[in-house]
C-alpha cells in the first residue's frame, strides 16, 4: 500500500460514524424544513453593479472606522490580574446564538438551542448545539435533536449522566423535556412537564429529581408554579402551590436537601400589570412536599443564588450573604460592589462566583473580590456563560451593530485565579462504568472470575481494595452474545441474550459476602448498544426468538436474594419461576421482554457467595444451576 | 407513483452509498467539520431538490454537492479565523495534527476529493472530474500539483487512469 493511499485512508476513517439511519433521518428532517429565504436570480449586470456598490461602501465604511476607532479597541488585554488573560475559543461549528440552554458536566460546556440571527434575516429558533472542552479547546457537535424540540428559552441541567434540557418546540409551544447523553451522542424524549408554555423557567437537579418552576406565560406569572420530574418512573408531579400566590422567583438553588427559591415577587392577580409584592423567597422540601417561607435576609433585591458550604450564597443589588436552612439564619453578609451594568453572575466552586460586566467583571473566591482582565463584553447579550473547572467560558451572544443585532459565533475563555476541586466521577452508567455491585460486609473478596466471549470487549472488575481483574472471555458459543449490566436509578439490570445457543461458564462475577465489586466495561459504545432497553432484539440476526432472561440468585439454597423482577410498567413479576429464588430449585426468570431487576441498594447479591452469571459452576465444585440463564435450544421445558 | 418508486430507489441507492460517502466526506471536509455533518448537509440538499429522483447520476451529484459544501465551509472557517485574530491578541490557533494530515488539509477540497476518488476508490480521472465539477484536464493538473506538494511527506505514486 502506498503512503499516499495510507494517508488518505487514515483521513477517510477519522471521526466516529453516527450511522446511516441517524444521518439519513437528520437529513430528511432537514430537507423537509421550509427554506428560509428564496433565492432570487438577478441578471449578471445587476450583480456586478451591486458588487461594485457594496465594495465602494465597504471601503468607505472601513476608512471612517479606521479614522475614528481606537487601535486597541476590541482587543483583549491581559492587564488586571490574570497572567494568562482571555483567549478565544475555536469555532464551534454551529451558528452563533443567544439564550441557549447552557450547562456543564464539570468538564465541558454544553450549549444547545437558543435563537440565532444573521445580519439581514429574522431571528431563528435553533435546535442544534455543541460541547466545548476548555482543556483541549475543542468543540464537539451535539447530535441532532428530536423532531419538534427546539430551544428558545431553554434551560439545561446535568444529572450526572445526561444533560436534561427543558425547551419548547417553538415560541408559544408547551415546554418539553429531553435528555442528551454525550457519551452515546443520543437524545431521548422524556415525559413532557405539565407546565404549558412559559418563558424563564428555572431548573434544579436534586441528585435524583428535576424540579422545574417559575417563569411567565405571556403577560402572566405562569401557573402551576412548578413540577417535579422523577427519571425512574419518567413522570411529573405538580408541586404544591408556594406560600405566595402567583410567585415569580428571581433564582432557584438546591442546597442539598431542599430547593431554595430566592427573591422575586408575587402578584395577587397573577398578571404583570398588577401591583407586585417583593418576596424574600421560599423553600420547598421535596422529601416532605412542604413549603416554608424564607426568612427575611440582609440583601436588597436578591437576584442570584448558588450552593455554598453550609447553605447557599445569595447575591443581591449591593451585598451578598449566606443562608443556612439548618439554622434558618443568614450570616456572612458583606457588601459587594456589583456595577450597574452587571449582566450575569455565575457560580465558581463552592463559595465563589464570577460577575460579568460590559468590561470584564469580577471574581469572588469566598473571601476577596478581584477584577478580571478587561475585555469588551458589551456586545454579548444572552451569551452562554459557565465556569468549567476553573475556566470561565463565554460564548455567543447578540452583537449590536448599531443598526441591527447579529449573533456572535466567537467565544472567550479565561482561567480564573482560584482553582476549584474537580467534580466527582459521574454516576455509574452502562458502557463506561463503574457499575457498582455493593454488598455490605467486611469487604473481603474471593473467588472472583470473569468469563466472557463472542469478541466483546474485555470486562474489568474493580475490587474494593483497588485490585483489578480483566480476563478473556471463553466458552460462549454465540458470536453475537450479549452480556450486559445496566445501572438504573440504583437498580441493577443484568441480562443476556444468547441467540439460542447454549452458554456455560459465563460468569459475571463471583463475590463473597461482604465484597464490593465494581464492573467496568472497557469499551463503552459497543456494549452500550447491547445493553440498552431495545437493542437486544437486533443483536442476533436470524434468531428464531427474541429472548432476554435475567435472574440473580444465591448459591445457598437457604438464603434468598431478595431480588424481584419488575416489569417496565412498575408491576412485579410473581410466580414460582420468577424473582426471589433459592439456588437449588433452579428457578429462572424467563421472559420475552427485558424486565428490570430491582435489587435495591444491597439486595441484589446479599447472599452467601452469591453468583451472577450464566449457569456458573460452583467454585467449590458443587453444581450450581442458578444465576443467569437464557436460551431456547438447551431446555425444551422452557415456555 | 412512478416518481415515488424512483425516489425510494434513489434513497436506497444513497443509503447503500453511505459508508463510501462518509469516507469521502472525511477526506473532503475541513478537519474542524464532522464527516457525518457534511454527509447530512449534502443529503439534505439533495433530498430538498424537487427533481432529485430524476437525477441521472445521484452518486456523482451528491459527491459534487459535498465538495461544494466543503469548499464553502473552508472559506467560512478562514473568515472566522481571520475575524478572531483581529479580535484577540494572544490566541493560538495551531492545531496539532500529524504532518501528513496537515499537509493534506492544505489542499483544496476539490483536490482532496479527486485524490480520494482516484487513489482510494479507484475512479478514472474523467469520472472523478465530473463528480468534482471540473474538467478532466483540470483534474489531472490538480492531481499532479497535489502529488508535487505532498512529495516531501508522502512518496509519489502512479495512479490508474
Amino acid at each position: 500500500m502506498s503512503d499516499l493511499r495510507r494517508v488518505i485512508e487514515a483521513r477517510a476513517a477519522r471521526g466516529a460514524p453516527r450511522g446511516v439511519d441517524a444521518v439519513f433521518a437528520a437529513a430528511e428532517r432537514q430537507a423537509s424544513q421550509p427554506v428560509a429565504k428564496a433565492v432570487v436570480r438577478r441578471p449578471r449586470w445587476r450583480i456586478g453593479a451591486l458588487a461594485g456598490a457594496v465594495s465602494i461602501a465597504l471601503v468607505a465604511v472601513s476608512l471612517v472606522w479606521l479614522a475614528r476607532s481606537d487601535p486597541e479597541a476590541g482587543r483583549v488585554t491581559t492587564e488586571g490580574g490574570n497572567e494568562s488573560g482571555w483567549t478565544a475559543t475555536p469555532h464551534a461549528g454551529i451558528a452563533g446564538r443567544s439564550g441557549a440552554a447552557t450547562a456543564t458536566d464539570g468538564h465541558r460546556m454544553f450549549v444547545w438551542g437558543g435563537s440565532g440571527k444573521v445580519k439581514g434575516s429574522r431571528q431563528t429558533t435553533l435546535a442544534d448545539g455543541a460541547l466545548f472542552d476548555p482543556v483541549t479547546s475543542t468543540w464537539e457537535r451535539v447530535a441532532p435533536a428530536p423532531t419538534g424540540f427546539a430551544g428558545p428559552g431553554g434551560v439545561a441541567v446535568w444529572d450526572g449522566n445526561r444533560f436534561l434540557v427543558l425547551a419548547p418546540a417553538d415560541t408559544d409551544a408547551p415546554v418539553g423535556l429531553a435528555a442528551y447523553d454525550p457519551e452515546s451522542r443520543a437524545w431521548e424524549v422524556l415525559a413532557a412537564p405539565p407546565l404549558g408554555a412559559r418563558d424563564g423557567v428555572s431548573a434544579v437537579w436534586t441528585g435524583t429529581q428535576l424540579i422545574a418552576a417559575g417563569g411567565v406565560s405571556g403577560d402572566r406569572i405562569a401557573t402551576p408554579f412548578g413540577a417535579t420530574y422523577d427519571p425512574a418512573s419518567n413522570t411529573w408531579t405538580v408541586l404544591p402551590e408556594p406560600p405566595f400566590p402567583h410567585y415569580l422567583p428571581a433564582a432557584a438553588v438546591w442546597d442539598g436537601g431542599a430547593v431554595v427559591f430566592v427573591g422575586g415577587a408575587s402578584s395577587a392577580g397573577g398578571t404583570s400589570v398588577d401591583p407586585q409584592t417583593p418576596e424574600a423567597g421560599a423553600v420547598y422540601n421535596p422529601g416532605t412536599e412542604e413549603w416554608m417561607g424564607l426568612v427575611e435576609g440582609p440583601i436588597a433585591r436578591p437576584a442570584w443564588a448558588f450552593p455554598a458550604t453550609g447553605g447557599i450564597t445569595v447575591i443581591g443589588e449591593s451585598s451578598s450573604a449566606t443562608f443556612s436552612r439548618a439554622t434558618d439564619t443568614w450570616s456572612d453578609a458583606r457588601p459587594v460592589t456589583i456595577p450597574d451594568d452587571v449582566r450575569r453572575v455565575v457560580a465558581h466552586g463552592e463559595k465563589g462566583w464570577v460577575a460579568l460586566t460590559d468590561r470584564g467583571g469580577s471574581e469572588f473566591d469566598g473571601a476577596e473580590l478581584s477584577a478580571l482582565p478587561e475585555v469588551d463584553l458589551s456586545d454579548r447579550r444572552g451569551a452562554s456563560v459557565v465556569v468549567v473547572g476553573d475556566v470561565l467560558v463565554i460564548w455567543g451572544g447578540l452583537h449590536d451593530t448599531s443598526t441591527e443585532d447579529t449573533a456572535l459565533e466567537t467565544g472567550l475563555v479565561i482561567r480564573l485565579r482560584h482553582p476549584v476541586a474537580p467534580p466527582p466521577d459521574p454516576a455509574p452508567r452502562p458502557g463506561d462504568g463503574p457499575l457498582s455491585i455493593d454488598v455490605d460486609g467486611d469487604g473481603a473478596v474471593d473467588q472472583l472470575s470473569v468469563v466472557r466471549g463472542g469478541g466483546l470487549p474485555a470486562l474489568r472488575l474493580t475490587l474494593a481494595g483497588g485490585q483489578t481483574s480483566s480476563l478473556p472471555i471463553s466458552n460462549v458459543a454465540c458470536g453475537k452474545a450479549v452480556l450486559g449490566a445496566h445501572m438504573l436509578d440504583g437498580h441493577v439490570l443484568i441480562f443476556y441474550d444468547n441467540c439460542g445457543n447454549t452458554i456455560s461458564n459465563a460468569r459475571l462475577a463471583t463475590v463473597s459476602n461482604g465484597a464490593l465489586a465494581k464492573v467496568t466495561f472497557a469499551t463503552g459504545d459497543e456494549l452500550l448498544d447491547q445493553v440498552s432497553w431495545n437493542a437486544h432484539s437486533n443483536c442476533c440476526p436470524g434468531a428464531s426468538v427474541d429472548v432476554a432472561c435475567l435472574a440473580v440468585d444465591g448459591r445457598d439454597a437457604l438464603v434468598r436474594t431478595g431480588s424481584r423482577l419488575i416489569r417496565p410498567d412498575g408491576t412485579e413479576v410473581t410466580g414460582e419461576n420468577y424473582g426471589d429464588q433459592p439456588a437449588s430449585t433452579y428457578r429462572r426468570a424467563w421472559t420475552r421482554s427485558i424486565y428490570r431487576l430491582r435489587g435495591g441498594n444491597l439486595d441484589l447479591i446479599r447472599t452467601e457467595n452469591g453468583v451472577i452469571g450464566v449457569d456458573a459452576p460452583d467454585p467449590t465444585g458443587v453444581p450450581l444451576r442458578n444465576a443467569l440463564h437464557c436460551g431456547t435450544a438447551n431446555d425444551p421445558s422452557e415456555p | 407513483m412512478e416518481d415515488v418508486h424512483q425516489g425510494v430507489d434513489a434513497t436506497a441507492t444513497l443509503r447503500a452509498l453511505y459508508p463510501r460517502l462518509r469516507g469521502f466526506a472525511a477526506v473532503v471536509a475541513p478537519l474542524e467539520m464532522e464527516p457525518d455533518d457534511l454527509v447530512q448537509e449534502a443529503l439534505a440538499r439533495v433530498l430538498a431538490s424537487p427533481s432529485w429522483p430524476e437525477i441521472v447520476d445521484i452518486e456523482a451529484y451528491t459527491r459534487r454537492t459535498m465538495v461544494n459544501l466543503a469548499s464553502n465551509e473552508r472559506r467560512r472557517l478562514g473568515r472566522a479565523r481571520a475575524a478572531r485574530q483581529r479580535e484577540v491578541v494572544d490566541v493560538s490557533f495551531v492545531h496539532e495534527y500529524p504532518s501528513d494530515v496537515a499537509d493534506l488539509d492544505r489542499l483544496s477540497p476539490v483536490t482532496r476529493a479527486l485524490l480520494c476518488l482516484v487513489v482510494l476508490e479507484g475512479w478514472a480521472v474523467a469520472d472523478a472530474a465530473v463528480a468534482c465539477g471540473c474538467t478532466a484536464l483540470a483534474a489531472r493538473a490538480r492531481l499532479s500539483r497535489a502529488r508535487r506538494q505532498l512529495r516531501d511527506v508522502i512518496e509519489s505514486e502512479p495512479y490508474d487512469e
